[in-house]
């Protein structure tokens, strides 16, 4: 138990030094970090407009108001940045697989999953955490909820969620051991990702349960954001929120330990 | 004084014979499953819901034991098993059969544990940080591998010295040539004092030069007492930087002895180390 | 035709890993169960918006996912990486012309995805009775339309990595591509659009992309429009072809002058 602190604690410091080196290479080449990032801020303002655009239209989805949706809206994309941000090197698992370049990261004194988020920090994607934050603010003001406490849930419910969809997606890039192309499987996981931007109530009650209990995606913007509405029936729901994305992060991690078996060949 | 002990404690004695093994593999094999295409337009769209599978056997019955401070060569044809070996005693790969310990250990169950004492090089496979200063990738090494300040200053500035590359340690890794990169990876190899290492390919697309560089260096470390484990295709890097030889061949081992053991079974007359390994292949082929 | 060829290869690739086929498939469905349930949601307290009914809007958002792999963005199209490697220098030893090598190779990529993927998602709303298939005539035009379609979502990637190639930019049309899927109408009808959008929208080629397919299929564009809807995707689609002829040819001489 102390060995296993202390190695953890060790992985900890590290990252430190990880996420130096990552800093310094983006910076190596400052001037395509602004532009990529100007692109990256229309690119979320694309899909911005496309709920600014349906609200035009309509008033509400299913029975939630404008800010409320937008709020949700703004919940997943928030997670999703803060996942893509600081996980984005999880889709080079496919590539790392048939170059052989995972070889290296296994005869380190490091956890090897570790070494694939901790090897590259995303350089385009910080436009998306930015769009995230006006849209949360926006409909934080209109809902009158601008409050610390739910500023600080909000930050709980972001990282919360990222973990939730770091762990779809990390089984769906660890299918890359088994199946060496995974580009089908990675693509399913964003696909999964969308489930989260509208009300979880709209989906039937099939799907409701399926993205509540066994792909936990609601976890990352729906429920907690019932915190905020002040939502009595949901309240416990919301409040498991953090709970829920260490259990869906502890299975994901097991499987991809499972898939790296596989790939060194355990047990055939 | 017991010697058992002594010889423990330093790896440099001097009868190769009693010195620890250091690397001890018996009966390995290692298989691998490989899905087969079809040909025609109807085989490929039918075996998309029926795949059909081959069985290679990478590895078919390897034995061979490496003692401390010995340096070994390890020639094959592409496809011979030669990186499967590597991955295996890099704790990368499981067996599928055999034993397999590396300074006691079996490296896939003590993986991390086989990391630290280890040291691997992949050739034209780089762990430089791309876009940073030299410096920075060992910086970032001597963190990864818990080197205290005294020994990471003292490892660094003994390899820099000795592969020549100050004057590339405020370079990014970008800008090197090979020659330059594979020097500064041969010196990340070596920067948390590696018991083994494991070289695949070291001086692949090198230059004259930069291969000379090189040998010397590998030269000096075994003399440090490092076991040095070394693939390649560079007849002339065995000869000059080993003093043994394991020839493999479609997963088995076909010879297992000295340069000049090996000249002599294939005929004694032939000087030339290309020419005997040549001889082997072909005796093998028709065998 | 030796670029059917390489349609041929690239259809056949596909059929090469199955279990991607198998996450591709559930991934399709995930969208149509989020697009509908969105949908219906939508049109619960109200019957028409924008002048669009529920029925309307389900048939062109359905239909959407099922041609969505054929008119997606054609990620496969290396062009984009290879200038950016020099790999392109491969190319031109060969004897095809590699723009239309390109559009050949991904038309068979995109076509694995239209029967693979495509044609099971329409088989199942058409059972579960989400889809009506239109008249013969209609379903004609439809086919036209979407192949225009297809060469425009082509062009627009091939130009932005001819365009990139020329201005020494990263940034490329797929770091703005939502942008482009709004303007396509890839998300719902040009309809819902406020006036001055539209007007954008209209004038740009890429409504050609889904808008005009998607919108003959569903009847969302009134049969006295289609015409005109046409005229729209064939003068664009020629103009794109015309353009990226152009900045090709030129990209390839300052390869040859320059080396690159």
């Amino acid at each position: 138990m102390v060995e296993k602190t202390k190695d953890v604690a060790r992985h900890v410091r590290l990252y430190y030094w990880y996420l130096r080196a990552n800093w310094l290479s983006l910076m190596a080449y400052p001037v395509p970090f602004i532009t990529m990032n100007l692109a990256g801020v229309v690119y979320s303002l694309g899909s911005v407009a496309t709920v600014w655009v349906l609200f035009t239209r309509i008033h509400a989805i299913g029975d939630w108001t404008f800010p409320q949706v937008l709020l949700i809206y703004g919940l997943s994309i928030f997670s999703r940045s803060l996942f893509h941000l600081f996980w984005v090197e999880l889709m080079s698992v496919s590539w790392m697989v048939r170059t052989g370049h995972i070889d290296r990261l296994l005869v380190r004194p490091l956890n090897p999953l570790y070494q694939v988020v901790a090897g590259y920090l995303d350089d385009d994607d910080w436009g998306e955490l930015l769009t995230a934050l006006i849209l949360i603010w926006t409909s934080l003001g209109m809902l009158g909820q601008r409050t610390v406490w739910n500023i600080l849930w909000i930050l709980v419910a972001g990282i919360s969620g990222s973990l939730i969809f770091a762990s779809m997606h990390i089984v769906g890039n660890a299918m890359a051991f088994f199946t060496i192309e995974s580009s089908g499987f990675t693509s399913l996981a964003w696909t999964i990702d969308e489930f989260a931007r509208y009300p979880a109530d709209i989906y039937g009650k099939g799907v409701r349960t399926v993205i509540t209990w066994v792909i936990p995606v609601a976890f990352a913007s729906f429920y907690p954001a019932q915190l905020v509405f002040g939502n009595g029936a949901l309240m416990r729901m919301a409040l498991a929120t953090p709970v829920i994305a260490l259990m869906i992060f502890a299975c994901a991690y097991w499987f991809w330990t499972k898939a790296m078996d596989c790939y060194q060949g355990v047990g055939n | 004084m017991n010697s058992t002990l002594m010889s423990r404690r330093s790896p440099y004695a001097p009868r190769p014979d009693e010195r620890d093994p250091v690397i001890v593999v018996e009966e390995l094999t290692r298989h691998y499953r490989v899905r087969l295409d079809g040909e025609r337009f109807v085989e490929k769209v039918s075996r998309f819901f029926k795949p059909r599978y081959r069985y290679v056997k990478a590895l078919d019955g390897v034995s061979f034991t490496i003692r401390a401070g010995e340096s070994v060569g390890y020639i094959g044809l592409n496809g011979a098993g030669k990186s499967t070996t590597i991955k295996i005693l890099c704790g990368v790969l499981v067996p599928t059969s055999g034993i397999v310990t590396v300074l006691g250990v079996e490296p896939y169950r003590h993986r991390t544990r086989n990391a630290r004492r280890i040291g691997l090089m992949m050739g034209q496979r780089t762990q430089l940080l791309w876009d940073l200063p030299v410096r920075e990738s060992f910086d970032l090494l001597g963190r990864i591998y818990d080197l205290s300040r005294e020994t990471y200053r003292a490892n660094r500035d003994r390899l820099v010295e000795a592969l020549d590359i100050g004057d590339l340690m405020d370079t990014p890794a970008r800008m090197l040539s090979l020659g330059q990169k594979t020097r500064c990876d041969l010196a990340l190899t070596f920067l948390h004092d590696p018991a083994v290492v494991f070289l695949d390919e070291p001086t692949i697309g090198l230059d004259i030069l930069a291969r000379e560089k090189i040998r010397d260096f590998l030269k000096a470390e075994k003399k440090r007492g490092v076991t040095i484990f070394l693939a390649s295709h560079d007849l002339d890097d065995l000869e000059i930087v080993t003093d043994r030889v394991m020839l493999v061949h479609r997963g088995r081992i076909l010879f297992d002895g000295s340069h000049e053991e090996l000249r002599r079974v294939t005929g004694g007359s032939l000087g030339i180390l290309e020419d005997t390994v040549r001889r082997f292949y072909r005796e093998a082929e028709l065998g | 035709m030796k670029y059917l060829a390489y349609t041929r290869c690239e259809f056949l690739r596909g059929f090469r890993y199955r279990a991607n086929y198998c996450a591709t498939l559930g991934g399709a469905l995930i969208m149509v169960v989020i697009q509908w349930s969105l949908w219906t949601a939508v049109y619960r307290n109200t019957g028409v918006i924008a002048g669009i009914s529920l029925g309307s809007m389900i048939s062109y958002t359905m239909m959407g996912r099922v041609v969505s792999g054929f008119l997606s963005e054609p990620v496969a199209l290396p062009a984009g990486k290879r200038i950016w490697s020099g790999e392109i220098v491969h190319d031109l030893v060969k004897p095809a012309d590699l723009h239309f090598q390109l559009l050949f190779q991904n038309l068979g990529n995109a076509l694995f995805k239209l029967v693979s993927t495509g044609l099971p998602l329409l088989t199942v709303l058409w059972l579960t009775g989400v889809l009506k298939v239109p008249r013969l005539p209609v379903l004609a035009v439809f086919v036209v339309s979407m192949l225009m379609g297809y060469v425009t979502v082509f062009s627009t990637s091939f130009l932005s990595a001819v365009v990139t190639f020329h201005t020494k930019s990263r940034v490329g049309i797929d770091h703005v591509y939502t942008v482009v899927e709004l303007l396509s109408g890839m998300y719902f009808p040009l309809d819902f659009f406020p006036g001055w959008l539209r007007t954008v929208a209209d004038f740009l080629p890429f409504k050609s992309i889904h808008y005009v397919p998607l919108g003959i299929w569903s009847g969302i564009i009134a049969p006295g429009a289609v015409a005109s809807s046409l005229r729209h995707q064939l003068i664009w689609t020629m103009l794109m072809v015309v353009a990226s002829r152009i900045l090709w040819s030129g990209a390839v001489r300052s390869l040859t002058i320059q080396g690159g």
